[in-house]
């Protein structure tokens, strides 16, 4: 920080030797890098300053919410730390070891549907501290919307479970083929996927299908809507700063840190996940890393991480609209995510049907991931309509377009590159980009 | 957040530098001058160092004065390099079906030594056609069927051993080839007696014999499908293909050749096994893995390989002819010159003063040393720089792939 501070200093230097040697026509452009220069040393400054707890408002016009935010998801309060999401982080591990014992074929249905919906004590996982958690993953998937959705999302997943076992496992060693399951293996002698009768990877359907069910839901359409964050006493406990009994934090900066952790409660450094990124996590996380890995969408995870800090600052602050416009931020960042991922496999499949001897196990293999997505965005939320970039049933009936199942049709064995093509164009089009950035 | 941090001060700093020195001529500064410095700053540090201590292999003068066109680099690509490298790779085809087949028939020691010699030297010659996968090779995915590595040796004993085989199937393309000889001429035991007697062996060897001729008749006549389709079809297409759109011939070639080098010589043959992309060293992913000690040799024939197709020169010949070498010249003959022909071809010079440090059985070297493997890997991975940055931008070529998503 010291040396961040020097090369400050030096960089003012210069520019003021300039303003003292120039003409007078480069004035305003100098004028523009000083007002960088002093956005940033404010940030720099007061993050200190809040930590010792007083909190000062520079009014200056490019400075656009008037209180401190951290360059860290480091909030504390009489030198306690006011952070907590373990509950996320069981949760999210609890996913996926359900997710990956969908690749283990001598698993059966009932031990796959008791790690959905797992109770207090029972040994359903490999980590015993999962066990003895009260925790579940099927509780919080799916629900925030109608009772009637919820039911029919939970039915989702456990249909595609209840295939794998059906079908995909007791074909583990036979070569799928069209209207029957099995391995494939990708070209070059590369990774051997294990498919239904319709080309589907269910574990991909039920891993993807969560990062929308179990992730954005939690987190744009529960903790983080006001409704959420503002029920009860919230709004006076927030502004009186009454914590919860026993507890370093108030009810409202734990319902914001319990959205934060469904997202990084696998990451490495929790508190610093963009500039020390790396994780086990398989669902939001990991694609919000490989959506910033791609210059169409630079800087975003660096923009969703900002607005987590920026909304959990306002929360302190008891500054509810500002808390409320970083919300809306991060619904439409992660929503963008959901968007990008599903759009861009589509397109990774399309890309690889065109090929003269295409690689079908590897088509096969982005398209899973792709209906995984695409079934995530009716989680989304657009910010400016308050609804989901695509309903449920825009979601299914695009579905029934890219995994066609109906008349015969053998799903991605049948699948046509121009229904890809337009699922993918649609999509991108809903989110402000194009099928080429997909 | 803190990297933001840095860049902006750096910018700041460059940019307030930028000014000072600019202020004195005229005041006309645009905003993104900032950027254009931090660009070429960082061009700066790929470039950096071995420039110095150069090592010159710019043999081929033979293409100064020739005018350049891109019909006439295609036409030099395909009749002197492309094409008369598969002629050479089918006729050892040959000679390795009939090893093959006098092996089965007669399956004695000297029988044995005339295969596994045929089998050396189809391997050497594949390294000189392995980057061209355009044109009927693309079509059939050549280089899936033939060289893929490491062998599955187990789901390979298993297909062997059922018999009923598909070998047109994906599922079977690491249970065939180049790979799956190597396993079945030096992996099956620790003596040529000791793997010949799988051979010969009353209840197995029939299915041996079987399986070891399908896998040389299918490379062989895989290999000939492509050189056929070139002589008869392919090569007019291929050099009328030239204009300077991203499908045309021109970009293709030069994708597909950087791709081969980043990919295949690069990663497949250095980089894995040095363990560049893995927790660990993988001394067992090396080329040719049971033979042993000749990974070395497939690496130094595929190095010329890559570095006379980048000079034109001729398959097996001095004589060189027009290429992206001479590219450069005419570019930066009217342009700004950076040299980039010969930044490629000192760092080839480089990569082969390096191997002369190695182990001719790379799995060894991995195992005893990995450090100059790694080396070995960074002097490689400055071409990529050189060819797929540097010369990309100056020949105005857009990359058609990306990285694979890695789950």
């Amino acid at each position: 920080m010291n040396l961040l501070k020097q090369i400050f200093i030096y960089g003012g230097t210069v520019s003021l030797i300039f303003l003292l040697s120039c003409e007078e026509e480069t004035v305003t452009l100098i004028e523009e890098v000083i007002v960088t220069d002093t956005v940033t040393v404010i940030e720099t400054d007061t993050v200190t300053v809040i930590e010792t707890d007083t909190v000062t408002v520079i009014d200056i016009d490019t400075v656009l919410i008037g209180f401190a935010v951290p360059e860290t998801y480091l909030f504390t309060r009489d030198g306690d730390t006011t952070v907590s999401y373990s509950g996320q982080t069981t949760r999210l591990k609890m996913a996926k070891e359900m997710v990956s014992a969908l690749k283990d074929e001598t698993k059966t249905i009932a031990q796959l549907l008791a790690m959905f919906d797992h109770q207090e004590g029972a040994s359903d996982f490999s980590d015993a501290d999962l066990n003895a958690s009260s925790k579940q993953v099927k509780n919080k998937t799916g629900n925030n919307g109608t009772a009637t959705n919820a039911a029919a999302i939970r039915a989702d997943l456990e249909a595609w479970m209840t295939n794998q076992v059906d079908s995909v496992f007791p074909a583990w060693s036979n070569e799928a083929s069209k209207g029957l399951a099995g391995y494939i293996q990708e070209a070059g002698g590369g990774s051997t996927r294990y498919v239904n009768q319709n080309g589907l990877e269910n574990n991909q359907a039920v891993n993807k299908a969560l990062i929308g069910a179990l992730v954005a839901d939690q987190v744009l359409n529960g903790y983080l809507t006001p409704a959420k964050l503002n029920s009860g006493t919230n709004e006076a406990d927030q502004a009186a700063q009454t914590k919860v009994d026993g507890k370093s934090y108030t009810n409202m900066e734990h319902y914001w840190d319990e959205g934060y952790g469904y997202i990084y409660g696998l990451a490495a450094d929790g508190i610093d996940p963009v500039t020390t990124p790396g994780s086990n996590d398989i669902f939001m996380l990991k694609y919000i890393g490989k959506v910033d890995s791609d210059p169409d969408f630079a800087e975003t995870a660096d923009e969703l991480h900002r607005a987590f800090r920026e909304g959990r600052a306002a929360v302190v602050e008891a500054e509810f609209e500002a808390r409320d416009a970083a919300a809306q931020h991060i619904a439409k960042t992660a929503s963008l995510v959901i968007g990008v991922r599903a759009a861009h496999y589509l397109k990774a499949g399309q890309t690889g049907l065109a090929a003269t001897t295409p690689d079908m196990a590897g088509v096969f293999h982005d398209l899973s991931e792709g209906f995984g997505f695409v079934y995530s965005l009716q989680f989304t939320l657009n910010p400016e309509t308050g609804a989901p970039y695509f309903s449920r049933e825009e979601v299914m009936e695009m579905l029934s377009k890219i995994y066609p199942t109906s008349g015969g049709m053998r799903g991605f064995w049948d699948v046509t590159q121009s229904d890809l093509q337009e699922a993918a164009t649609t999509i991108a089009t809903a989110f402000g980009f194009t099928y080429e950035n997909a | 957040m803190k990297n933001n941090l840095l860049t902006l001060c750096c910018f700041t700093a460059l940019f307030g530098a930028a000014l000072f020195l600019s202020c004195s001529e005229d005041d006309n500064v645009k905003l993104d001058e900032g950027s254009q410095i931090d660009q070429n700053d960082s061009t700066d540090d790929q470039i950096d160092g071995d420039t110095s201590d150069s090592v010159d292999t710019t043999a081929n003068e033979a293409v100064v004065g020739e005018a350049f066109t891109r019909g006439a680099m295609l036409t030099n690509w395909a009749d002197n390099i492309i094409i008369p490298s598969f002629e050479a790779l089918v006729d050892n085809m040959d000679s390795l079906s009939f090893a093959a087949n006098k092996f089965t028939e007669t399956p004695n020691q000297e029988n044995f030594i005339n295969l596994k010699q045929s089998w050396l030297n189809a391997y050497l010659t594949w390294q000189t056609v392995a980057m061209f996968d355009i044109g009927k090779a693309e079509e059939i995915t050549l280089r899936n069927f033939i060289n893929v590595y490491p062998l599955d040796a187990q789901g390979m004993t298993t297909t062997l051993l059922a018999g009923d085989y598909d070998l047109t199937s994906v599922n079977r393309q690491d249970e065939q080839g180049f790979s799956a000889l190597d396993y079945l001429l030096h992996g099956l035991g620790n003596s040529d007696e000791e793997i010949i007697a799988f051979y010969t062996d009353d209840t197995n060897g029939l299915k041996y014999k079987t399986f070891l001729t399908d896998i040389v008749d299918r490379m062989h006549s895989l290999t000939s499908i492509v050189l056929a389709d070139w002589k008869e079809s392919y090569r007019d297409e291929f050099i009328e293909r030239d204009g300077n759109a991203a499908t045309e011939s021109v970009n293709s070639m030069v994708n597909d050749y950087i791709y081969y080098y980043e990919k295949f010589l690069r990663a497949g043959k250095v980089g894995i096994p040095a363990g560049v992309f893995s927790n660990s060293s993988l001394s067992d992913r090396v080329e040719a893995r049971y033979r042993g000690d000749v990974s070395k040799e497939l690496l130094i024939k595929s190095l010329i390989s890559a570095q006379d197709f980048f000079n034109g020169v001729h398959f097996s010949q001095e004589d060189a002819g027009m290429s992206l070498k001479g590219w450069i010249n005419h570019l930066e003959a009217s342009g700004e010159t950076n040299n980039i022909d010969s930044l490629i071809n000192n760092q080839f010079g480089l990569i082969h003063l390096q191997l002369e440090n190695l182990n001719s059985d790379l799995g060894q070297q991995v195992e005893a040393d990995n450090i100059k493997m790694l080396e070995t890997y960074d002097f490689l991975q400055k071409n990529v720089i050189f060819m797929k940055v540097d010369m990309l931008q100056l020949l105005d070529i857009t990359v058609d792939y990306v990285d694979a998503d890695g789950d």
